[in-house]
């Protein structure tokens, strides 16, 4: 049988399965008033504060290459690694994600330069545009960016994936993660998913799509290998108290694997 | 211990910038032909690069992919004659269309439906409804190795018995402006603008960036027993897929090669088969000083004195990133059928530091060869591995 090892997360309501779950069972919400998304109609979002990269990340500077999702991400990788033994050249890492992660605003001022009263002048985007343009900004809202940085700040070559999607991706990442332990591929595998919605961005395309849940963020990861704790079976996600997670929805439900009955935990 | 099922070939489509289906495409590949020209989707005037490997199509973002969609995984389809069920499944390497400017700079709008229209997994549901599959779907983003993952995976489900079949492939459109600025602000592209038609030169000493591309591709995988109970025909087997991470940089491939030798060594150790058993090899080859050095090491790495002939194809056609894997992996399939591999279009000066592979420059090499493999190695260091044999 394969099973849960450990358990990293970074959540709006705690960075520990165990104060996550207290938080929830004692009725906690993490949705509150974004200033950022005041002009939408319900300006309401579950932010994490931080995160704090500091162990996580060998270099400071690189803090700005990451995408948020790869921020969130980085921590909950890490803390479900700690303390575990593995040969990380060949432990296995499967990722699930949302849709492309945004630019936080980066391409504004080169954006900006295209705007004319005219309408947009492309040539712009040759002349002062491109000069505007943030070199590394197509890699950095790549999908794969979560898991390629986990990668690298953990020092795994093993197997891997990137799904994207909502829940069901988490649910392709986790299958894909028990089926490559199980056929002797990987001798463990570090299966995560990491979403964050909470910019202007991406609220209002959900917004624009229909959504009514406010947006949130969160990463959860967990350790797969022979034995361990069995993996829990999903349930319907809460949304009322972390806003809506995305892929990390159909992993959520893997923290009832270390903390034992939440009753809140989808 | 059980026999693991057996995987075959019984489709295979693809729309390049050399062509709208799979057999004008090779053509044009095994004679070298060239795919790239001048940028059409847009006005490139005072752009950086002004050059791209454009598909012969009208339209852009969602609806271009769709349209991409349409005739390569229409043209598998349409070959293998799969029936649709929940024996079938599908598994496509896409990521998200990029929205167009107007939406950027909130001149416009867009409905529900366009932002939809986005969405990474919008080409796998196409696919699914064309195949009448309501099996397993799932889609790989793994920027240039998404493809070739979606194979790999699709090989996995089948040998697990899980589905009969898999229509497997990727799509990608990336002649658009804010993708050629940035990646030109990058360094990853080619700036030959004077010569579009010379400009992607894998493993050649003057190389200097790859060239963005166009097109998709698809295969329809079945295992061998369900193909022969249907008496479909079989065009190749897919035999192994080896995976592996780079934990090195974003943008750059490590030195000595080792992920990338690493996917190499477990697809061949999946397939069962030795390094002299590979008759060819399709190389990433991207045409970027970076990844043809550390390739190139890695390929000397796993196959030593073998030293298979070896190819890089977008030459001819460019780097349809998410789409690469799986039309190089029809590439291989059209290789061992016909015993022609492809060659190089632009080397004409092999680097010396790439080491003395067998590339094939040129002409088109004749050869009956047993087994094919093909890689795909994306940015943020993933890398994919597919082995395919000849039939009979």
């Amino acid at each position: 049988m394969i099973g849960i090892h450990a358990v990293g997360v970074v959540s709006a309501l705690g960075d520990t399965p165990e104060e996550l779950v207290r938080r929830l069972d004692a009725g906690e919400t993490a949705l509150a008033p974004s200033a950022e998304l005041r002009h939408l109609p319900d300006p309401r979002a579950g932010v994490v504060p931080g995160p704090d990269l500091g162990p996580w990340l060998a270099r400071r500077k690189d803090a700005r290459l990451l995408p948020r999702a790869a921020r969130l991400a980085l921590p909950a990788a890490g803390r479900a690694l700690a303390g575990l033994a593995l040969d990380r050249d060949a432990l296995g890492l499967f990722v699930a994600v949302g849709r492309e992660p945004p630019d936080e605003g980066e391409a504004e001022p080169a954006l900006a330069a295209l705007a004319s009263p005219e309408g947009i002048d492309l040539s712009a985007l040759a002349g002062a545009g491109r000069a505007l343009y943030p070199p590394l900004l197509p890699l950095r809202t790549l999908p794969n960016m979560v898991l390629a940085w986990v990668s690298i700040q953990c020092g795994i070559r093993g197997e891997n994936g990137t799904w994207a999607g909502g829940p069901e991706a988490a649910a392709a990442a986790l299958a894909e993660g028990v089926r490559a332990v199980e056929e002797g591929r990987c001798p463990a595998a570090l299966v995560g998913a990491a979403w964050s919605g909470v910019d202007l961005g991406s609220a209002r395309d959900r917004v624009r799509e229909g959504a009514t849940d406010p947006p949130g963020e969160a990463a959860v990861f967990v350790v797969l290998a022979p034995g361990g704790v069995p993996i829990p079976p999903a349930r319907a996600p809460a949304r009322a108290a972390l806003g809506d997670l995305g892929p990390v929805e159909g992993l959520l439900h893997a923290l009832r694997a270390v903390v034992p009955s939440p009753a809140r935990i989808p | 211990m059980t026999e693991r099922r057996r995987v075959v070939v019984t489709g295979i489509g693809m729309v390049t910038p050399l062509g709208l289906d799979a057999e004008a495409s090779w053509r044009a590949v095994v004679a070298g032909e060239n795919g790239v020209g001048p940028i059409t989707r847009f006005d490139p005037t005072g752009f950086p690069v002004r050059f791209a490997a454009e598909v012969p199509l009208v339209g852009s973002g969602p609806a271009l992919k769709s349209r991409l969609v349409e005739l390569a995984a229409g043209e598998a389809l349409g070959q293998a004659r799969l029936p649709g069920g929940e024996r079938v499944g599908v598994c496509v390497g896409s990521e998200a269309a990029r929205p167009p400017l107007e939406w950027l700079l909130e001149r416009r709008t867009p409905s529900a439906e366009a932002i939809a229209a986005l969405a990474p997994d919008v080409p796998t549901g196409q696919v699914a409804r064309m195949a009448g599959a309501t099996g397993p779907r799932s889609t790989v983003s793994t920027a240039c190795t998404s493809s070739s993952q979606a194979i790999g995976e699709a090989l996995l489900r089948i040998r697990r018995g899980e589905v009969d079949a898999m229509v497997a492939g990727g799509v990608d459109a990336l002649s658009e402006p804010l993708m050629v600025v940035g990646f030109s602000k990058l360094g990853a592209l080619s700036q030959r603008n004077d010569d579009p038609a010379r400009a992607s030169r894998p493993f050649d000493l003057h190389r200097d960036g790859f060239v963005l591309g166009e097109g998709a591709g698809f295969l329809v995988l079945e295992a061998e027993e369900a193909a022969a109970a249907r008496g479909a025909r079989v065009l190749a087997t897919l035999d192994g897929w080896g995976c592996s991470c780079n934990a090195w940089r974003i943008t750059d491939s490590p030195p000595d090669g080792r992920g990338a030798a690493a996917s190499m060594r477990i697809a061949l150790e999946d397939a069962g088969i030795a390094p002299e058993d590979v008759g060819y090899v399709n190389a990433h080859g991207t045409s970027t000083n970076q990844n043809d050095h550390s390739e190139s090491v890695a390929i000397h790495r796993v196959f030593g004195a073998a030293r298979p002939p070896v190819s890089s194809t977008k030459g001819q056609m460019g780097h349809l990133v998410a789409a690469c894997g799986a039309v190089e992996a029809v590439i291989c399939v059209l290789a061992l059928r016909d015993g022609l591999l492809p060659p190089t279009r632009n080397l004409v000066e092999p680097d010396p530091a790439c080491g003395d592979l067998d590339l094939i420059r040129g002409a088109a090499r004749p050869a009956r060869i047993r087994h094919a493999l093909t890689n795909a190695f994306g940015f943020g260091g993933s890398n994919g591995s597919l082995v395919f044999g000849a039939v009979g």
